[in-house]
């Protein structure tokens, strides 16, 4: 299950609108930063539409790794991230 | 992927911004049947919003105390997200699923069809069984290379047996006579459990014989609860065709029985159920004392 991690910089007006969006698909860790694990066809819908939104120096970055197992997280100070599906 | 979610806290379920929000409750939590209880929500969700992903649920599962509204339920609706609730003790209570999208008479009929015809019948029933043990071969080889000796020899003679029950199955010539290639391959596959267990798991987990109805020791109640948690997933995937899930092929279509899923969830058992329960026996996940 590819796991992936997007940070987007856009401009205020705009923040808004790409949390709303991309907490419909993943888990929010930061502000602007969000992970989880999508299929493809999810990542792919996900970037579409986020790329809709785009406009003027809005930039969004998506890093994808082929597996969770792969990821070391550390997390220092606060961490507000809970990806259980046990709520 | 979608992923089954479970809700264990009480608060107030909602749809928030398109997507899923639980409020969570501060307060406790009243049994169902309190006589104080008025149905008026018992907790006052004034607790921390916490929203998650919607399009990585595939259903939810709600055993918490949680206030949801028509808002929610259109929206469960249109993303197609059954919601299976559960009382104060946990027994199943109801599920809300969504409006079937996947209808159609056409195949239906030409479901019914298929079964009815003999020939027609063989042909998938066949192919159940044939993928079973594609499954169960690809099971046998993955422990045997870790085998030694007599242990190496009985799983070298099995897959040729395997391969012998795999030559006679196009010469079946009816259902019954299917479902005993059926059995005697099955048969044979757990004849080999033991082996795959090592000696140490197998004392602690003895299993000689496959019963049911009701299984008779730990090993045989384990695959048996498995074997169900597969036939509802089957049955998941089931909903998502236009496939009436009470006709099958292979068992007989029955009454209060999704035959269809008992079928599919033949191809299946061995990969999803048999190597989860190896994984957590050998890891002592579980042990004797669990039951």
């Amino acid at each position: 299950m590819p796991f992936c991690i997007a940070v987007y910089d856009v401009n205020q007006k705009r923040t808004g609108k790409m949390l709303k969006l991309f907490r419909r698909y993943l888990t929010w860790v930061q502000n602007s930063v969000f992970e989880g694990d999508l299929t493809p066809a999810q990542l792919k819908q996900l970037q579409q539409e986020a790329d809709m939104l785009l406009q003027d120096n809005d930039g969004i970055v998506f890093y994808q790794l082929r597996d969770e197992r792969y990821v070391e997280r550390i997390a220092l100070g606060v961490d507000i991230t809970n990806r259980s599906r046990f709520l | 992927m979608k992923k089954p979610h479970y809700l264990f806290s009480s608060g107030r379920l909602r749809r928030q911004h398109n997507t899923l929000a639980l409020e969570r409750a501060t307060g406790e939590r009243t049994p169902d049947d309190d006589p104080t209880d008025e149905g008026l929500p018992s907790v006052t969700p004034d607790g921390k919003n916490h929203p998650f992903p919607v399009e990585t649920v595939d259903s939810l599962y709600i055993f918490g105390e949680v206030d949801i509204n028509t808002k929610l339920i259109t929206f469960l609706g249109q993303q197609g997200i059954p919601t299976f609730f559960y009382d104060y003790y946990g027994y199943y209570t109801a599920t809300l699923y969504p409006r079937e999208s996947q209808l159609s008479g056409r195949l239906r009929v030409d479901q019914a069809r298929h079964y009815l015809s003999p020939k027609r019948r063989l042909v998938l029933a066949r192919a159940f069984v044939e993928s079973a043990l594609f499954n169960i071969e690809r099971v046998i080889k993955y422990y045997q290379p870790r085998l030694s000796g007599d242990e190496q020899l009985a799983v070298q003679k099995t897959l040729l047996d395997l391969k012998r029950d795999r030559d006679a199955l196009p010469l079946t010539v009816d259902i019954p006579t299917l479902m005993a290639v059926e059995g005697r391959i099955r048969d044979r596959y757990y004849r080999l459990w033991p082996y795959f267990l090592g000696p140490e798991v197998a004392a602690r987990f003895p299993f000689n014989k496959r019963e049911r109805r009701p299984p008779s020791n730990e090993l045989n109640a384990l695959i048996s609860f498995g074997n169900s948690l597969c036939y509802t997933t089957v049955l998941r995937q089931i909903y998502r065709t236009a496939l009436d899930p009470t006709v099958a092929f292979l068992h007989e279509p029955g009454d209060r029985r999704f035959s269809l899923a008992l079928d599919l969830a033949e191809v299946f058992k061995p990969l999803l159920v048999d190597r989860m329960i190896f994984r957590l026996i050998k890891t002592a996940e579980l042990t004797p004392k669990h039951f």
